[in-house]
């Protein structure tokens, strides 16, 4: 039963193949197949640069480098050149939580950091003579500093980017983490022994 | 599989990695006929059809350097126009019956109760009912006479299982018929 049936099956599909019109490529088939071949080489030349550029920005508005407008603030030119003092710490509204993370931890170590009650007893009598000493200033100083050496950093990065995307972005994430560590070490040991 | 890549193919395969492209066009000029026709078994629009068989040779050279020279080079060119044209199909969502819902049941082998060239015309209109993937499996084991082997590797799928799909296909084509006959 099965034979016969596989032997009705193969007519049937050899008559099927008679009729079904045979297909011939068109005369610019082969042409057209090798202007796909080379179409990609030419769009991949602008291709990555391009997800280079949009993924360090990317980056950059994540790690907080780059502020929207509003929280844009202008940099206190005169406390910064002429007096290392600032009455009043600025408002904060930066929504970068690094940066905040940042100083929240310096605030952190300056209280752990407190030099003896006799220290400051000392340091209490010479105040009348010494100018007062805001630790609010450093607190600004290091995150201005953290945030140009973030920016330097980013812009280094994206100058890199193009030829290696994905290498050099974890190459460069961990510079940055590495390099944002020592900075806060460095501004920790700078307003312990600036300061106290 | 049934045979291996020749020698002038695999030079022609090696330059091509090496990066000229334009050595492809051998490919393209020597087997586009076969590789529309197959592409045309599994879809009827003419157009449709020249497009699938160019992307296929699009997608086979841009995985060039994935072919292991286990199957000749048309059968693996054959294998990524099987895939490509089963993806369209799938885009543009057609339904076809399930294979696998029919029963199996030994009496649908029986005999029809008909001459011979009245079943071959009810086999063909039973044909036509499947769907392009049972059809092209039908076309390939009984009409190419590929080995089960070969057409596993085009339809990438176990030969056993694509035994037992034909089991089933010839099942569902003498039940078409029978209704058919009715």
């Amino acid at each position: 039963m099965n034979e016969q049936n596989d032997k009705i099956i193969r007519e049937a599909l050899r008559r099927r193949e008679a009729r079904r019109p045979k297909p011939q490529p068109s005369a610019d088939f082969c042409d057209k197949v090798m202007q796909q071949i080379e179409q990609p080489k030419r769009r991949h030349v602008w291709l990555y640069p391009a997800i280079g550029v949009a993924a360090a920005i990317a980056l950059l508005f994540s790690v907080g480098t780059i502020p929207s407008n509003q929280d844009i603030e202008k940099p206190n030119l005169v406390a910064k050149t002429d007096t290392m003092k600032v009455k009043e710490r600025p408002v904060q509204k930066k929504k970068d939580t690094e940066v905040a993370d940042t100083a929240n931890m310096v605030k952190e170590i300056l209280q752990m950091s407190k030099p003896p009650r006799h220290y400051m007893a000392k340091l209490e009598t010479q105040e009348e003579n010494v100018p007062e000493s805001d630790p609010m200033d450093a607190y600004e100083l290091a995150e201005r500093a953290i945030a140009e050496e973030e920016q330097r950093i980013a812009m280094e990065m994206m100058n890199q980017m193009n030829s290696s995307i994905q290498a050099d972005f974890q190459e460069m994430t961990r510079e940055i983490r590495q390099r944002g560590e020592r900075m806060t070490q460095q501004v920790e040991i700078a307003i312990s022994d600036d300061t106290y | 599989m049934s045979k291996n890549i020749d020698t002038e193919e695999q030079q022609r395969i090696g330059r091509i990695l090496d990066g000229r492209s334009e050595e492809y066009a051998y490919f393209v000029r020597t087997y586009s006929r076969q590789v529309l026709d197959f592409v045309s078994r599994l879809i009827n629009d003419a157009g449709d059809a020249e497009e699938l068989a160019q992307d296929a040779f699009v997608r086979a050279y841009r995985s060039l350097s994935q072919f292991d020279g286990r199957s000749s080079w048309i059968t693996w060119a054959l294998r990524i126009a099987y895939h490509t044209t089963m993806n369209h199909l799938k885009r543009r969502q057609l339904r076809w019956l399930n294979i696998d819902d029919l029963p199996l049941s030994d009496t649908i082998d029986d005999d029809l109760n008909t001459d011979s060239e009245e079943r071959i015309q009810l086999m063909e209109t039973a044909i036509d009912t499947l769907p392009p993937n049972e059809q092209m499996l039908l076309h390939l084991y009984y009409y190419d006479d590929r080995p089960l082997k070969d057409i596993a590797y085009i339809m990438d799928a176990e030969p056993s299982v694509l035994a037992t799909r034909l089991h089933r296909i010839r099942k569902k084509l003498l039940l078409i018929m029978k209704e058919n006959e009715q």
